[in-house]
This record gives C-alpha cells, structure tokens and sequence, in this order.
C-alpha cells in the first residue's frame, strides 16, 4: 500500500487516485453538516498556518481561530473544521500549494486559505493568502497579506497575542472579501432559471456562460459575458436588451463588499474602544491649558524627554533638521526685539517686526506641533500594540484645536507625520509672510528723538490672511477626518517591482525595455 | 477512528483495517459520487516546470534540521522565482525510496528520482558543521534536452546557522537571473485559442503581451498555473511561447539580504550581546556624549578608552596606537598656538597679547573649541577597535548608512569610525581640522579663508556621502554578508544526450 499509494497521490502515468479520495474522504467527515455541503454557498477551508518557533506556534494557532471565527461571523461561507483539515493534510504530507489546490478542486472547496507565522526574534512576520478554485480563479491567489509586528519591548501577554490576532485576521478576512467573487449558477426550476444560492439574490448581476460544456475535464473552462440580469428576491425580474435567458450552467459573480465594508468598520471601532478613551472634552481643555508650556518647552522637553527619552531617534532626526531654522527664527526675534532696538535708536525693519511677532507665536503656541509629535507617536505606538488604554488619545476636538492653533498639530495628533511636517512648514512659512504683511517698519527720526511707522498695504496683507485661514480651515478638516494611526503592525510591500529588462529576441538583437513585476 | 500514520515508503501498510472503517468508506464513496474524479483531468500544477529538492541524509539532529530547513527555503525560492515548481514532498520521498536501491545514497539515487518526478531540474543539499562554521554544498543540475547543460555547485559557509539556508536560496535567486518566462502549449481548441503551462504564479495576469519576434498574445483567463490565451497572428505549429518576462531576482535578492542581515546583526549586535537586557542605543548616546567627554576631561585619550567599558565590553584592550594619535591630536588642539609663538602667547585663547595676532587668538579659539571633536574622535577610534576585535556590531546598525551620515555630519570622520573604517575616520579629521584652523587663521586673509572654508565644506560633504555608501569593515559581518566569491570548483560529469551519446564534462569554475 505504501508505494501504491504514493503513485496514487503522485498522479503517475496509469495510476488511479484512491489516496486523494480518501483524503477528501476523510476531510469530507469533517465537513460541517453534510447538507451545507450541497448548499450554494462557498465552501471555505484554513489549511492551516505555519510556523517556525514555539512562540509562531502559538500565534498560528490564535490566528486559525479568529480567521475561522470571522469568517463563520460573516455568514457568507460554509466552513471545514480547521483542526481536522490540517491534522489530515499533515498526515497525508499534503502541504504545498499545489497538492492542497488539487485536494480542493476535487472536493469542492472554493475558498483556500493558508499562511505562515515567522518568529524574527524582534518582531514576527504573519502572512496569509487566499486562494479560489473554479471561475473565475482557477487556482489562483486572491489576496496576499503580509505584515511584520513588533514584539520587542512590549508587554504582550496571550491577551494581546489574540487581540493582535484578530485584528489582523480581521483585516485580512475584509480586504479578502472587498475581493473575492463567486460565481452562482443558474438552474432550471419548473421551466424558470433561478440563481441556485440559498440567500434571495438582488440587483443587476453580469451573466456568464461557459465557452464549452463542462465534460470536458478542462482544469480552465472559458466564459465570457453574457448580458446582464436584474434579480428581485432571487428569481429574474428582467434581462437587459440582447441579453438571452440564462440556463443551467451559467453564473452571475456574486461581491461580498458590504460585509467587507461591515468588518473594516466593526474592527476599527472595536480597537478604538479597546485602545482609546472615549470622545471627551475635558480632555481637549486640558490640551488648552497646557499649550503655552508646552510650546515654550518645547525646545528642551522633546529632544530629551520626548524622542530621546523614548527611543524614537528618527523622530529626534527629523525634529532636529525641521525645527532648526524656526528656532534660529525664535531666538532671532527675541533677541533683536523691537524694544531693544529702541533703546538702541536703531531702525526697526518690517522682517525685525515679523520675526518678533513670529516668535511670540512660536514661543506660545507654533511649538506645540512638534511637543505632540514627541508625544503622540510614542502613545499611539503604545495602542497600535494594545499597551493599555491610552489616555488623551483619538479625540476628534483636540484634533481640530491642535490643528487650528499649530501648523501640523492635529495630523501629528493622529499620528500621520509626513502630513504633520508637510502642514507645518506650509503653515510657519504662510505665519511668517502673513505677520510680516501686517507688521510696520519703523524708523528712527533723530532729528525729532522718535520713530515713524511706515504705511502697511492692508489689501495686500489681508490676502495673505485670507489664504493663511483657508490653510487652516484645510489642514482642520483634513486632520479630523484621518483616523487614527492604531492599526498593529507594518504592512510589508513586496508586491511590486519595476526593473530594466534586457532581452534578444529571435534574431539576436538586444531589446532593451522596462518590466513590471507583481507578486501574488 | 482506526488510523494511523502510514508511512510511504513501508510496502504492505494499511490505513484502514476494521470492517466498519471500511464499511464506512464505501458508504462514502457512494456518497461521493458526485465528486469522482474524472480521468482526462489536467492536473495544472503538473504541466509546469519542476524542480527537485534533495538532502543528503544525515544522521546527527541538528544537521537534519538544518538540511529541512535549506530544503525548505530553496523550495520557497523557487517558488517565489516562478520558474521552477518544486515537487511535492510525498512525491520525493516516493521517488527516493523507489530510486534508492543500495546502502549509500549516490548521486545516481538523486538523478534517478528526478528522473521519476519528470522533474527538469533537481538540487542536492549537503550540509556539515565544524566548530566555528557550518558548511553547505549546493549542486544543481539540468535533465532532460533543454536542461541538461545545466550543472553548478556552490559552496556556503556561515558562522551563524540560520544564514545556510539564507545564503542557498539567495545562490538560488541569483541562479533565475536571465531566465525568462517561456510557456508550452498544451492544448489547442478549435476557435484558435489554446492553453499554456503558465499562470500567476509564473507572475501572469489577463491582459496583452508583446512577444519578442513580434505579435502579441492575450491572456483571456490566467489561472494559477495554467492560462486560456489567444494569439496574433495564431500560434500554427508553434509548441511554446517565449513572454521574455524576467523573474524578480533583484527583488528576491533584496529580501533574502535583508533576513541575512537581520540574522548576523541578532547574532552580533551589542544590543542582543552584551546589553541584550540593556538599551544599547541609549547606553551608546550616552557613552559618546557623557561618559566619554568626562573620562577625557580626567585621562586624555586613555579616558576614551575607560569610557568604552560603559558598553560592557569583556577583556578589552586598548589600542595603543590609536591612542598614541588621539593623544598627539589632543596636544596640537593644546599648545599648537603657544607653540607657534614661541610659548610667549597666553596659553589661554580667550586672553590676547602682544605675542598673539588677531588671527593667532581665531586659530586659537577653533582648536581649543574642536577638542570634543577630539574626544568624540579618539572615543570612536577605540570603539571601532573593539567591535573588530570582540566582534561585535555597534548599535543603529539597522540604519548603519543613516547612522554613518549622521555622525559624519556631527564629527569629523565619525561615519567612518563608525563602520569600523579607523584609517579613513584619522584621515577625514585631521583634513577638517587643518582646513578649519586654517580658515579661521586666514579669515582676515583675502580670500584665502573663505576658500579654506569651502574646501573644508565639500570635504565634509565627500565624508557624509562616503560614509553612507562605504560598506562596514567588519570582516565577521561581511563574511556573512557578501557572497563567497574566492572558492574555484573543479567539475567532472558524464551524462547522455538525447541520442544516447555519451558526453564526458570537465569545467573549472571561478566566480568573479
């Protein structure tokens, strides 16, 4: 039986196929209830998730439970039992892609999904993915998801582990169903064609018919569009004009994107609720209050306090190279006020003026940006890793007020910091040429012991107003509809690369061209 | 359930011995009818090119593990290539058990089993240890008429494990390079459309190609290995279709590099060595701009050296001669001025005599005021030395050419010390500071200061940008890192072609 069964499976020339039957077989016992099994919906099958280390195990295991459990909550699927599923394909050594594509072909499964758990000491890779049997798949992958969580320098505990689980099966179960499509096929009932799927189907659907019957045991079956249909509660209110009437066989591909929409939703604000205290705006008062020290701080406290003290050296980096030339600007200001130079009987120009005024503006409120970026990544890395509840933290309000008082404050708020530098440059530099516009040159008249102020054109600074107050109003509103940086992990983007090509062709000239590669 | 693990290669085994099971499973199979398999089905997945991976047995546990997972890792490789299907593992060890006839396992036990997988190519693993490295060879070789020039070996070392399966499948990926996607024909339909044995996982999607030689093929469905296309002008009697697609070497390449990486700086990093319960970044910051400046401000140029216990190096040793210059260096900082006047100059920068210029007191204050850079200078040289000699790699690694940037930006040469590239580092330094003194002595000169001064501008320009694109010096590192371009293989085969000829082989093999 040992060999005979390996050339079984093996599908060598002549030999027949009991060992894959009874794979199926055996999978097939544990298929949840057998009349399902007939049903139209899809059938969905994890084979399991695999893992390198003791503590991927655990993980593996934590994330074949939430992706079974979010699927089943879906509704959507029939499901196999994950444990049995995996334990049969392990015994049977029936572990990669393409042996468990075969498996799933002949048993129907429409839906395969697999994955793997990498333990990378510091951080652990998880990577899942999809794949359809049947139209319009055929094997082929759905969806990819891979991401890399930290795991250094946290407390995470089993509760963690699972809430870190979910989220991302969470993730991954709705960008798969935003993608997946299953085709439902018509029959025959009483002379009428119905849509064979157990939920009444409505709308307007594509129709499509196979290019050939299904006898002839293609691994591919051509199809093409074939009209379009309206259903009403499951049977055929219409059909568009040229559109000829479905028959047994033909299909409409039917989208799960409201329950994809649904989950995305439910996960957000179920981490949100986890993660963050509830909207409150005592919350925002206290921000108020404590801009002005904050801001003037600034200087000192999120170097040392805040990026340094916080292990964020990229954040220490970027304050560095960023708050340089505002800081020169603040010190300049103040140390050249117009008051000393008063007393100095010097001229007082309008840049001296604006740069006074800049200052006071950056000493008191412009500088809270950058205490909140200090702040804000570290407390929102903290959620994203479910550290406790975070307090002060995804406040629609104190968005909109930091966004409102400082250039950049409510993105760096939400954690967006490539938003949160860009809005605070354009938001100092429009600051500065706004003040400068309203602020008056003064001269000294030593013939008279006094100064006299030189006219301002009021038309001219009021437009540099105007356009400083439509960045605010853009940068608010901007800020308050971004969400929160919560999201676990860091998405690895391998999908896609774009390289020089070199080739021959047939005559043996060079050919010389750009390719583009995406990965599945 | 009375079932058991039936191990393949046990001739006679039975998965099912009661009369119930049995009883059971024809009740299945009647259920099942519905689900029988029909026998003109195209298995896709067996169309596609295949590789073959094997390992040479070995008995101790760690180097068995080892040989699964570099079996396991090439197969991956393959499979991210998309040239190369690996075959499945119950079929390889089908394969083997009806190939291996002997004791020993020969190379004629692998090409025989490749031959029965129908596989194009097949890869021999073979993995050892000594006590400070451990050691893989890798053959691969073609069968078949298409592939049967096909014969390379490959030699890995590393000190650290878990690189050999790494440093394998990176050979693997380098191995695709020029390999372009070719597909067969394998059914022709009458309306002129036909199927091919490739699919997304070869990195096809629906759409139009343009195929070299002209005419262009469309993808009408694409499945996971196989695709229903159409051609113009129509294929005729052509049996395959060359898409000139190349696979993503590089970015396989990219990505194995990195867990290369990610692997030695574990293995080596001070921050999971000798402060694995420390923040080694912090400890580093603070050595370099606490620790450091009050050990010098004590002992010059020996306080340096005190200053690198903070990162808890064990049985350290100074080296003399760096010490030796940073301690010259400290003294012309010192007395330079002094010196240049004869030592009738006030000793103190601040104070202006007769016996000091102007530009004397400018050149004064720049030496007296650069020797923190001096500090920072000689605290680097001796940690350079350090994580040579107790391999070891400094903290930031991960961002080592930022890292290298950023302190060449705030010290003299300090990216350059901080790859471990010590000669360089002196040289930068001492350039800056005599183009800076100079500057500063000649500031009043015509032109000639500010000159100096764009000089010493574009020279520390040319350190930022060398320290960020100059690999580390750290040989423990690198040995990882680089592929191993030294070794010369000597190659002899025998195998026949097609017509039953036999073909002798002999090659000599020098990668450059």
């Amino acid at each position: 039986m040992g060999y005979t069964a390996a050339s079984k499976i093996c599908q060598l020339p002549g030999a027949p196929k009991p060992r894959m039957k009874k794979i199926i077989f055996l999978l097939l016992l544990c298929l949840i209830p057998a009349k399902d099994l007939f049903a139209s919906k899809p059938l969905a099958g994890i084979t399991g998730i695999q893992s390198d280390s003791a503590r991927g195990r655990s993980i593996a295991n934590l994330l074949e439970m939430h992706l079974y459990n979010i699927l089943r909550s879906t509704n959507s699927f029939n499901q196999i039992d994950t444990a049995q599923m995996r334990t049969q394909l392990v015994r049977f050594d029936c572990l990669e892609d393409s042996c468990i594509l075969r498996f799933a072909r002949r048993a129907d499964i429409h839906l395969v999904l697999r994955g793997t758990v990498r333990d990378m000491r510091n951080s652990m890779e998880i990577e899942i993915y999809a794949m359809g049997t049947g139209a319009p798949y055929f094997g082929a992958r759905i969806y990819r998801y891979h991401v890399r969580i930290p795991v250094s320098r946290l407390s995470l505990s089993t509760r963690e582990f699972s809430y870190i689980c979910e989220e991302h099966a969470g993730r991954f179960i709705s960008n798969l169903l935003h993608r997946y499509r299953f085709p439902v096929p018509f029959i025959i009932r009483g002379n009428t064609a119905v849509p064979d799927y157990p939920d009444p189907l409505n709308g307007s659907f594509t129709v499509y018919r196979y290019d050939r019957s299904p006898d002839e045991g293609e691994p591919l079956r051509s199809y093409r569009n074939a009209g379009t249909v309206h259903l009403k509660n499951g049977t055929i209110e219409s059909l568009a004009p040229g559109t000829p009437q479905p028959g047994n066989g033909d299909f409409v591909l039917l989208t799960y994107e409201k329950k994809s929409q649904y989950l995305t939703d439910f996960y957000r604000g179920r981490k949100r609720e986890l993660v963050l205290t509830p909207w409150n705006v005592s919350d925002t008062l206290y921000i108020m209050l404590f801009t002005a020290p904050a801001s003037a701080s600034m200087p000192l406290v999120v170097p040392i306090l805040g990026h340094y003290a916080r292990g964020d050296y990229a954040g220490l980096g970027l304050w560095a190279v960023n708050a340089a030339p505002y800081l020169y600007l603040e010190a300049d200001g103040f140390l050249n006020r117009p008051q000393k130079l008063r007393e100095e009987n010097r001229d007082i120009s309008r840049n001296d003026a604006a740069r006074y005024n800049f200052a006071l503006y950056f000493c008191f409120a412009g500088g809270m940006s950058l205490f909140v970026d200090a702040f804000a990544q570290d407390y929102l890395h903290q959620a994203a890793n479910y550290q406790g509840v975070q307090p002060l933290m995804g406040n629609g309000l104190s968005t909109a007020y930091l966004s409102l008082i400082c250039g950049g404050g409510g993105h760096f708020y939400r954690g967006h910091r490539a938003w949160g530098y860009f809005y605070f440059h354009l938001n100092n530099i429009m600051m500065y040429y706004t003040l400068r516009e309203f602020s008056r040159a003064e001269r000294y008249n030593s013939a008279t012991d006094s100064y006299e102020k030189e006219p301002v054109d009021t038309t001219r600074a009021y437009r540099f107003l105007g356009a400083y107050c439509a960045l605010k109003l853009i940068e608010t509103i901007h800020a308050v509809l971004l969400d929160d940086r919560i999201e676990n992990g860091e998405l690895v983007e391998e999908q896609t690369a774009i390289t020089p090509a070199v080739l021959f062709d047939p005559e043996g000239n060079l050919a010389f061209g750009i390719q583009g590669t995406m990965r599945f | 359930m009375n079932m058991k693990r039936c191990p393949i290669h046990i001739p006679g085994c039975r998965s099912f011995r009661s009369a119930a099971m049995k009883g059971l499973l024809v009740m299945l199979t009647l259920t099942m009818a519905p689900f029988s398999l029909r026998a003109e089905d195209i298995d896709p997945s067996s169309t596609v090119k295949r590789v073959a991976v094997f390992t040479v047995p070995r008995t101790d546990p760690s180097l068995l593990a080892l040989n699964r997972e570099a079996a396991e890792y090439i197969e991956n490789t393959f499979s991210r290539m998309g040239r190369f299907l690996p075959a499945e593992h119950h079929r390889i060890q089908w394969a083997l058990s009806q190939s291996h006839t002997g004791q020993a396992v020969t190379e004629g036990t692998f090409s025989n089993a490749a031959r029965l997988l129908n596989a194009d190519l097949y890869v021999v693993i073979s993995v050892s240890r000594s006590p400070r490295f451990a050691y893989a060879i890798m053959e691969i070789r073609g069968q078949g008429r298409t592939y049967q020039a096909i014969r390379k070996t490959w030699r890995i070392r590393s000190r650290i494990v878990r690189n050999i399966p790494l440093k394998l499948g990176r050979e693997i990926a380098l191995f695709h390079s020029g390999i372009s996607l070719s597909a067969d024909i394998i059914k022709r339909y009458d309306d002129g459309r036909f199927l091919i044995n490739a699919g997304q996982w070869q990195g096809l999607a629906p759409g139009t190609f343009s195929i070299p030689g002209g005419g262009t093929v469309t993808l009408l469905q694409t499945g996971r290995f196989i695709s229903l296309a159409q051609s113009s002008p129509p294929p005729g009697d052509i049996a395959h279709i060359d898409f000139g697609l190349q696979p993503d070497v590089d970015g396989g390449v990219a990505a194995i590099n990195a867990a290369i990486e990610r692997n030695t700086i574990a293995n080596y990093g001070l921050g999971t060595t000798l402060l694995k319960n420390e923040n080694a970044e912090h400890r580093y910051v603070e050595g370099l701009c606490i620790i450091n400046p009050g050990g010098n401000l004590c002992l010059p140029g020996y306080g340096a050296f005190l200053a690198t216990e903070y990162l808890r190096f064990q049985n350290a040793r100074p080296d003399v001669p760096g010490l030796a210059v940073s301690v010259s260096a400290f003294l012309v900082h010192l007395t330079l001025p002094s010196a240049a006047t004869g030592g009738r100059g006030n000793f103190f920068p601040w104070e202006r005599d007769s016996d000091k210029s102007e530009a004397m007191q400018r050149l004064h204050i720049f030496l007296w005021g650069t020797i923190p850079f001096n500090f920072s200078v000689a605290y680097m040289d001796q940690l350079a030395h350090l994580f040579h000699t107790t391999e070891h790699l400094p903290p930031f690694f991960e961002d080592r050419n930022t890292m290298a940037a950023f302190m060449s930006f705030i010290i003299p040469g300090g990216g350059m010390f901080y790859k471990g590239h010590r000669f360089a580092g002196w040289c930068y330094y001492f350039t800056e500071i005599s183009l800076g003194g100079y500057s500063a002595y000649n500031w009043d000169n015509g032109n000639r200061g500010k000159i100096a001064l764009g000089a010493l501008g574009v020279i520390k320009l040319i350190d930022i940008i060398n320290a960020a694109l100059i690999g580390p010096s750290y040989s423990f590192f690198s040995t990882e890192m680089d592929r191993d371009t030294s070794s010369v293989s000597l190659e002899t085969g025998m195998y026949h072609t097609g017509d039953n000829e036999g073909v002798y082989s002999m090659s000599l093999t020098m990668p450059f």
